[in-house]
């Protein structure tokens, strides 16, 4: 019961950006991810959710082949995901933006969204009430009406998270969501996440803030140049020389 | 209670609008023939509204459409006696039809592409119409449609039938925006990545929108066939199209009224503007402009902003102050 | 079998034209991310001015009428990033759309509806069996020539090191000094006298009318993608084939049809997939 990606290989053109990568999340647990620039933990990212093709390896959720799946597919069958630079209407309202995160979960038609009168109203209502609460709750926005562009880049980013919540996922994905925020912004976000995964939420999270990730994960990820190179415990991906040398240099690593 | 407000304004204002400009046809009965023009334009111009300013997507075959439509009911009605009733079916089926099968290969491409193709697209159709032999009219095109059923000839009828349906797409498109398929499809609009994020099957949603764009064209072009009798390859061709998109860029591509708006000044200007020529001229100097200062048109987004706090000023409320944070967790439990 | 030889020589003949209002097209395009949708407006004004002015002033008229409207497109896209944070051609691409709505009303009210030419160069030359008049070959030779001095602009230029830095990257080029804009105007300014030729060498081979206009936005467009790939070389040769499909359509089909042939071509083309999606998002991150 997972999701696992084994043996993912992708090329472009020349350049190898995945290397025969493996990694799965289990419900209920928090993955880090973590490596130095380029060293593929997007394009990863963009396998597991359907946004790229590999060339060799396969990703499977709970048993089930999703290889061939598009990304929309993917998002209905309970993954969440987030994106490194926040994509949303800036020029919508912070609780439209929201709202958009339900809709994943909902089967509604076209002609029912067109009728007066439809449970498309009730509907509306309801997921307008909800779409405020998770506004008080990630404390997004004082006005929930304001325009989304006026949030600034912190906020914004706990939006893309509220909005992935949204949907209720099973597997949640967060693609650098500590980046940029403020030290209060990034406790919600800690606790926000523990939350998620205490109520059987499985979260891998791509982030830099290596501190951020190991005292959050219960399982780390290192990735560099398109490899995993260490893999475990917080403490033990931390403290691995190989680790320690893609951040730092190799003169670096401690005797 | 203020959702249900915005729901129905604007087609309140078109009831209001249509019921003013019929009375004033009371006194100038040409009215009432520009009605008529003008909500054909509108019924052509209002699905254009909906993928063009809530899915960013532009198509410049809803005129070629329209044509199809009025060419399929003109066919079945003239040469097959069927009657004006059951014909309209097939003239909103067929557009519709074409559409999503051509929309399907070609809205994996941006926009632009589809522009063009759509263009194309009625250039071709064009092209079938006049070299169709008997069975089209050719370049002079078919007459002796029979009238519309009920309402026949009679131009305040008609505009009231007409118009009739103006309002139901109207009514339709209101609510479709303030549902999550309208926020999916805005969605769309403002990234396609961020669409399919959330679950949205970008290129069938676009495929059958478009698709529902071509029938309503389609049922424009029964009315257009109807009213008037005959159809011919210049009366609803590439030109319309264009000028169905001047209506909608005009008007406010991201407001419900922004069509018709841009419908009506439209046929007035035409009415107003000497020699047929010199329209091309006014018409591309007016939407260089416009995609230069206001792009959303006339009711841009910011403008109906600032007319509703110019409404909600006037009300004797008072004032109301953002809630605290705490508060609003109360609030909503 | 002389018959199939003619019309193919009569499509090079007509691919000449067309590569002159497909390359500029593309050339644009490339450089600004924008398709300018008044090519054929700027090709019918030069026929037009032309056929008006006569020999031998006329087609120098034409030209420098091209070329002011080429400067007014510049002016307008120049407008459109001064006034705008776009990142989106599309705008852009509807204002030539306007522009050429424009054009057409302008020579329609100026020009009338009337079909106009001017007298070609006569005589013509058999070969074995097929008769190829020296005003397509006059064509075929204007067109290789605009051809060759565009590439050498290209590839020796000052200018033309500049237009493809723009056309790789135009905020790389920024950052290294390169007057992008300035550039671009240009761009817009030349390719419309570009166009403006294809307009003279067509009032000479097959005249025109307003209606022309877009007609022969659709041939420069047709050309352009027909190929796959975006780039001058490849409009090139792509109005090539398109005018030797043209051609032997009109020889072969039914009365009327070969005029929708251009427009099929870019359904067909587009609707295949073939174009790559990136030549159309430009800038867009």
């Amino acid at each position: 019961m997972s999701l696992a990606a084994s043996g993912i290989s992708i090329r472009f053109g020349g350049l190898v950006a995945l290397n025969n990568v493996a990694v799965s999340v289990s419900p209920g647990e928090i993955v880090g991810l973590v490596g130095p620039n380029g060293a593929g933990k997007t394009t990863l990212f963009n396998c597991l959710t359907g946004v790229a093709q590999p060339q060799e390896g396969r990703v499977e959720l709970e048993g089930q082949n999703i290889s061939r799946l598009r990304l929309e597919h993917r998002v209905r069958l309970g993954i969440g995901r987030t994106f490194q630079t926040p994509r949303l209407d800036l020029a919508g309202s912070v609780t439209e933006a929201v709202m958009l995160g339900f809709n994943p979960r909902l089967r509604q038609s076209m002609f029912g969204a067109c009728l007066p009168f439809s449970p498309a109203r009730k509907t509306e209502e309801e997921l307008s009430a909800r779409a405020r609460a998770l506004v008080a709750e990630f404390r997004l926005a004082a006005d929930p009406d304001s325009p989304a562009g006026e949030l600034s880049l912190g906020h914004l980013r706990l939006l893309e998270v509220a909005r992935a919540l949204a949907s209720e996922p099973r597997y949640l994905l967060l693609d650098e969501p500590a980046a940029g925020i403020d030290d209060v912004d990034r406790d919600l976000l800690a606790q926000t996440i523990r939350k998620a995964a205490a109520r059987g939420l499985g979260v891998l999270l791509v982030e830099h803030n290596v501190g951020f990730v190991a005292d959050l994960s219960h399982r780390m990820v290192a990735l560099v140049s398109g490899e995993v190179v260490a893999e475990g415990k917080p403490a033990d991906v931390v403290g691995d020389p190989h680790v320690i040398a893609a951040y730092l240099g190799v003169q670096h690593v401690a005797a | 209670m203020s959702r249900d407000v915005k729901l129905w304004t604007a087609p309140a204002v078109v009831v209001v609008g249509f019921i003013v400009v019929m009375l004033l046809g009371l006194v100038r009965p040409s009215l009432h023939t520009t009605m008529f023009t003008i909500g054909l334009y509108a019924l052509i111009a209002l699905p254009l509204g909906l993928i063009y300013g809530q899915g960013g997507t532009i198509s410049l075959a809803q005129g070629s459409f329209a044509a199809l439509g009025a060419y399929t009911s003109a066919i079945l009605t003239t040469r097959y006696g069927i009657s004006p009733v059951l014909s309209v079916i097939p003239a909103m089926l067929l557009p519709a039809a074409l559409a999503f099968v051509i929309a399907r290969p070609i809205l994996r491409l941006p926009e632009l592409s589809l522009a063009l193709v759509t263009l194309s697209l009625g250039t071709v159709i064009a092209v079938g119409l006049q070299r169709g032999g008997d069975f089209t009219g050719s370049y002079v095109g078919l007459s002796g449609a029979p009238p519309l059923p009920i309402v026949g000839k009679n131009p305040v009828l008609v505009a009231i039938a007409l118009w009739t349906a103006v309002l139901i797409v109207v009514v339709l498109y209101s609510h479709f925006v303030r549902s999550a398929r309208g926020r999916a499809l805005n969605a769309i609009r403002v990234d396609r990545l961020l669409a399919e994020a959330m679950g949205v099957n970008v290129p069938f949603d676009l495929a059958t929108l478009f698709a529902v764009a071509a029938a309503i064209a389609g049922l424009a072009g029964w009315f257009y066939v109807h009213a008037i009798g005959y159809i011919a390859p210049d009366s609803l061709n590439a030109e319309t199209s264009a000028n169905i998109l001047f209506m909608v860029v005009l008007g406010g591509r991201r407001a419900v009224l922004g069509p018709i708006l841009g419908a009506a000044f439209f046929t007035f200007a035409n009415d107003f503007l000497p020699g047929a020529e010199t329209h091309g001229l006014f018409f591309g100097t007016i939407l260089v402009l416009i995609l230069l200062l206001s792009p959303d048109g006339i009711l841009s987004p910011q403008a109906l902003r600032a007319m509703r706090r110019l409404f909600a000023d006037r009300s004797a409320k008072p004032s109301v102050r953002p809630a605290p944070i705490a508060d609003a967790t109360e609030a909503v439990r | 079998m002389t018959h199939l030889f003619e019309f193919l020589a009569n499509g090079i003949a007509l691919g000449a034209v067309y590569a002159l209002l497909a390359v500029p097209m593309s050339v644009v395009w490339v450089t600004t991310d924008v398709i300018d949708v008044s090519t054929g407006g700027y090709a019918v004004v030069a026929g037009m001015t032309a056929a008006v002015v006569g020999m031998p002033f006329g087609p120098v008229a034409g030209v420098l009428a091209a070329l002011a409207l080429g400067a007014l497109a510049g002016g307008i896209f120049l407008g459109f990033h001064k006034l705008r944070k776009q990142r989106d051609a599309m705008l852009i691409v509807l204002a030539t759309f306007a522009l050429m709505i424009a054009i057409e009303s302008g020579v329609l009210s100026g020009f009338g509806t009337d079909n106009r030419f001017l007298e070609p160069f006569p005589g013509a030359l058999t070969v074995s069996g097929a008769v190829i008049t020296y005003q397509s070959l006059f064509n075929l030779g204007i067109s290789i020539l605009v051809m060759l001095g565009l590439a050498a602009l290209l590839k020796l230029s000052p200018l033309g090191l500049q237009m493809r830095a723009s056309a790789v990257s135009d905020r790389a080029a920024m950052l290294v000094g390169v007057a992008v804009r300035r550039t671009q105007f240009l761009t817009f300014v030349f390719c419309a006298g570009i166009a403006g030729i294809a307009g003279v060498l067509a009032v000479l081979a097959i005249g025109m009318t307003y209606a022309s206009t877009f007609i022969f936005t659709t041939v420069a467009f047709s050309g352009t993608v027909l190929l796959g790939r975006a780039g001058p070389l490849p409009a090139f040769w792509g109005a090539m084939l398109l005018g030797i499909v043209t051609a032997v359509s009109d020889a072969y089909l039914p009365n009327g049809w070969a005029a929708g042939v251009p427009s099929l071509l870019i359904i067909l083309v587009l609707a295949s997939g073939r174009m790559p999606a990136a030549a159309f998002t430009g800038a867009r991150p």
